[in-house]
């Protein structure tokens, strides 16, 4: 009778750990936070931009972080419920309307190629940290196909946690994305190569 | 009697050191290429320049839990950029047997990342026009 208690303990006990947190998936959205709201810049309305995103991450493309157990393992993948390749061009979309460019087709290409959108957990002795990074790479080419601008930008952001989740990995990589736009909205040679080709018609609105 | 304080010793040795650290050590080297080859390459972490090469080239660096950031550079070509994300040292399990001390030791030695073996930068071929800004 002892024994046959003990043992649906023990499977029940086997069942509540099977299903645990570490090794069950994490799907978290990822929310793009602005810093602040840009000011438009003069002669902006002028110039028409047409954005393209695609991912060009070689590792951890599949996720946006990994759980660890307490002795640093990794353990189930976290994903992000929507597009972070669409996000991070949502996000930079964002920026460029504030500065008062024209968003849409027949414009300068814009392209962005994502190159990390990961967050890595690090254990230590009795909490953990959330290194979460954001990198992508701009390049803006004319009507012929030449490039104009060409620039990579990266942030990260590291939050001292407890748990090795989707929502702390959540937080750190909104921290880290909001950082990297910033970058982007701050890159005064970048608003100059885009105002530069007003002189152009290939900078004009069609 | 004498087996026994040996095992004890040497565990606690371990876990003072960390698994991976005293196993597998905390540099390793890993091979830089880009498609093609002759490319000028640096690696950086966390905004600190760790090397520059000419590919392909072996770099031995630390090993760390953040990623490195591969930027190469070679005439006719559009600068390419990849980042090389760390991933779990398998070694580093072995702290099962000593404890946290050992995991938080890997951790902060960086022993318990490592980075994968190659990193390969494909560059796109540049189209004539006017120099980019950068």
């Amino acid at each position: 009778m002892m024994r046959g208690m003990l043992r649906t303990m023990a499977v029940l006990a086997a069942s509540v750990l099977a299903v645990g947190c570490a090794i069950t998936e994490d799907k978290v959205p990822i929310d793009y936070v602005p810093a602040t709201e840009a000011a438009p810049l003069p002669g902006a309305a002028g110039v028409t931009l047409t954005l393209s995103a695609t991912d060009a991450r070689q590792q951890r493309a599949d996720r946006i972080s990994t759980k660890r157990n307490g002795y640093g393992m990794e353990m189930a993948r976290i994903v992000s419920t929507n597009d972070v390749v669409a996000l991070v061009k949502v996000a930079i979309e964002r920026e460029f309307r504030a500065e008062g460019f024209g968003i849409g087709p027949g414009g300068l290409a814009v392209g962005i190629e994502l190159q990390n959108f990961y967050n890595n957990f690090k254990n230590k002795i009795m909490s953990g940290d959330a290194e979460a990074e954001v990198a992508f790479g701009i390049k803006v080419r004319d009507a012929t196909g030449a490039l104009i601008y060409s620039q990579f930008y990266s942030a990260s952001a590291v939050l001292d946690v407890q748990l090795a989740s989707g929502s702390n990995a959540k937080a750190a990589l909104e921290k880290a994305l909001t950082a990297a736009v910033k970058q982007v909205a701050d890159d005064k040679a970048l608003q100059q190569a885009l105002l530069s080709t007003l002189a152009r018609p290939s900078g004009r609105s069609s | 009697m004498r087996r026994r304080r040996l095992a004890c010793v040497i565990v606690l040795a371990a876990a003072a050191a960390g698994c991976a650290t005293v196993t597998t050590g905390t540099t390793q080297t890993i091979t830089v290429d880009s498609a093609p080859p002759g490319a000028d390459c640096t690696l950086t972490r966390s905004g600190m320049l760790l090397a520059t090469v000419t590919t392909p080239a072996p770099v031995t660096l630390k090993r760390d839990s953040k990623p490195i950031h591969v930027v190469c550079r070679k005439d006719g070509y559009e600068d390419g950029k990849v980042v090389a994300n760390p991933v779990y040292e398998s070694a580093a399990g072995g702290n099962i047997l000593v404890g946290s001390i050992g995991t938080a030791i890997d951790a902060s030695s960086g022993a318990s990342s490592r980075y994968l073996a190659t990193v390969t930068v494909p560059l796109t071929p540049a189209v004539a026009g006017p120099p980019p800004s950068r």
